[in-house]
């Protein structure tokens, strides 16, 4: 169990904003090596933000954010995606690109000047491919995918781009429960081959349920931070969500599970009481 | 793979083989014909002085120029159809063409003297044209920067200052002497008529520095098509390519139009056609493109030679004869333009 808690990743007095709108001002935070992070909280209390920034997708203000050894800002953007790949929000590419092609452009960071494929690469496509099972869909455009196809095929992409790292921004978005089991049984998998992941997400339970240390984010501020059992409880959703709940345990995993209650009301400011 | 690799292959070889021998038959047909014989006879050094001249003078530059023109103008297209995202993107949309025109246009116009004689040797016409081509790309980045919103604001700021060089033309070419107004409109449709050793030079230097840029580009280009975060996540420097590749479209486009004129469709067409010839997005379908260019612009320029002899219709004119229609085709019948 020690070598999961090594720290991998640092937040040094981070400050993060869009434009005149701070999102983090001195944000603290390390994560470590080889465990599934998750990132939950409510919409704009900035854990996408977070994301983005330790993929320095967004420039942080001021602080330091490290990765291993180095302050990410001291490296290429090639060498950054072989260390990172993150998978966003709502990543597009035109319908007509095959399942082969769209996969094989998370190779990018590995290929030399003019693109050329060595061996390593197609093995690289190739083993992302059967991981995702798409071993039938090679040549299939991605215009003629289901929303679950597509999602596997995405991670296919960020799967083949063979980081130890993956950053993944609301993976299960949109997509119905079978297809939420099977993205996070997939990241599962990577994380068991070593893969330490960071993943936004929006639902509590499949968050707690696949999660080994959970971080609540509230107003650019960690509220809680923990294993789920640490961080699903009642006294911390009313603070963060502010709704009143139940936790319970499912039968199999023995994870916490979230039943919402009610919303509290609001205050006279319009603002949800904390 | 390997079946692409040699389609692919098969189809560059292919597109080579029909420009040689679109390039060979302009050799020999035009207002004279020349035999083969006759044609080797030159190589040899034995040919008469007035098929040298036809040859050598005359023909050979204007069908390199026409090669270069299409090249330049062709990858451009592609390259602009990739930075803005959108395929109907072209050299024309970013002020470059019109800024070179209105270069061209002051010199013919305002460099005339009283009796009608140019004040400079109309070998400084590509010069002026190529000046009004840096006068707009100038400005229109400057905006663009200015703005801060975006490379797709280019393409707006362009639309400005293409109105108002166009504006300032017509103009020009009203209060000018006639007999000018008729050679700028020769120069407004885009022809290589005027084609000489020193523009091939000039123009094929341009391409020879330019082309492994564009090759190294090609990988960025390909995953370019990634939205720019995913872009930058799989390690593209988003930016940095996106500004060298618009430098580079507006530098081919000034240096095409500023020897060829405003030669139409080629940087919009050349791209969609290249991309029904190869499912490539990288190096191929740069290669591919490029040729395509080439052939349009050749290929028009032999047609305007020999369709309406002894008149010569303009190249430009021909490649927006063929241009328009097709263009028309690919919206109404082919979905090309529901790429994302």
């Amino acid at each position: 169990m020690d070598t999961k808690k090594a720290p991998l990743t640092r937040y040094e007095k981070v400050n993060l904003s869009y434009g005149s709108t701070i999102v983090f001002e001195a944000l603290n935070l390390t994560l470590n090596e080889g465990e599934i992070t998750m990132f939950c909280g409510p919409n704009g209390c900035g854990k996408s933000t977070a994301l983005k920034a330790l993929r320095r997708l967004l420039k942080v203000r001021s602080g330091i954010i490290f990765h291993g050894a180095n302050p990410i800002d001291d490296l290429s953007d090639k060498a950054l995606a072989k260390l990172m790949s993150l998978l966003t929000q709502k990543p597009s590419a035109p319908d007509d690109l095959t399942v082969e092609q769209l996969i094989k452009m998370g190779r990018f960071a590995h290929l030399g000047y003019l693109g050329h494929f060595s061996k390593k690469d197609k093995e690289k496509v190739a083993e992302a491919l059967s991981l995702c099972h798409l071993q039938n869909l090679v040549h299939e455009t991605i215009g003629n995918l289901s929303g679950g196809q597509l999602q596997r095929v995405w991670l296919a992409m960020i799967i083949a781009q063979d980081s130890p790292t993956i950053l993944l921004d609301e993976p299960t978005n949109h997509l119905d429960i079978t297809h939420q089991i099977e993205t996070l049984e997939l990241i599962k998998k990577l994380n068991e081959k070593g893969r330490t992941i960071i993943v936004v997400m929006h639902d509590l339970n499949m968050a707690a349920r696949y999660a080994d240390r959970m971080i609540l984010f509230k107003d650019g501020k960690v509220a809680a931070d923990g294993t789920p059992e640490e961080v699903m409880q009642p006294s911390n959703i009313r603070n963060v969500f502010n709704i009143d709940c139940e936790i319970m345990r499912d039968n199999i995993y023995q994870k916490p599970m979230l039943i919402p209650y009610k919303l509290r009301p609001y205050n006279d400011s319009g603002n949800l009481n904390g | 793979m390997k079946r692409s690799f040699f389609r692919n292959n098969s189809i560059l070889l292919g597109l080579v083989f029909l420009l040689a021998v679109v390039s060979l038959i302009s050799l020999q047909l035009g207002s004279s014909f020349i035999s083969f014989e006759r044609m080797i006879n030159i190589l040899v050094g034995q040919g008469t002085k007035s098929d040298i001249l036809i040859v050598t003078k005359l023909r050979l530059p204007r069908i390199i120029l026409a090669i270069n023109t299409g090249i330049a103008l062709a990858v451009s297209g592609l390259l602009l159809q990739i930075v803005i995202k959108n395929p109907l993107a072209s050299p024309s949309l970013f002020g470059v063409v019109d800024g070179a025109a209105l270069g061209a246009i002051i010199f013919l116009v305002l460099f005339s003297s009283e009796t009608g004689n140019l004040v400079f040797p109309v070998e400084w016409q590509p010069v002026a044209a190529f000046l009004g081509s840096l006068l707009a790309i100038f400005v229109v980045f400057w905006l663009t920067i200015l703005d801060g919103r975006g490379l797709s604001r280019l393409i707006l700021y362009g639309i400005c200052f293409s109105a108002l060089a166009t504006a300032l033309i017509s103009l020009l070419m009203i209060i000018g002497p006639i007999h000018r107004a008729s050679q700028a409109f020769l120069w407004l449709t885009g022809s290589v008529h005027a084609a000489n050793w020193q523009k091939v030079v000039i123009s094929s230097s341009a391409l020879i520095i330019t082309a492994p840029i564009m090759m190294l580009l090609s990988s960025s280009m390909k995953q370019l098509m990634l939205d720019e975060e995913s872009a930058q996540a799989t390690g593209l420097t988003v930016k940095t390519s996106l500004v060298l590749m618009v430098i580079l479209a507006t530098f081919l486009t000034a240096i095409a139009v500023s020897f060829a004129g405003a030669v139409g469709f080629v940087g919009l067409l050349a791209p969609h056609i290249a991309r029904f010839f190869t499912p490539s997005h990288g190096l191929i379908l740069l290669f591919i493109t490029a040729l395509t260019g080439a052939l349009l612009v050749l290929g028009a320029d032999f047609l305007g030679r020999i369709a309406f002899q002894p008149l010569q219709i303009p190249a430009g004119a021909i490649t927006a004869f063929i241009g328009a229609p097709y263009f028309l085709f690919m919206l109404r019948f082919k979905n090309v333009f529901h790429r994302r």
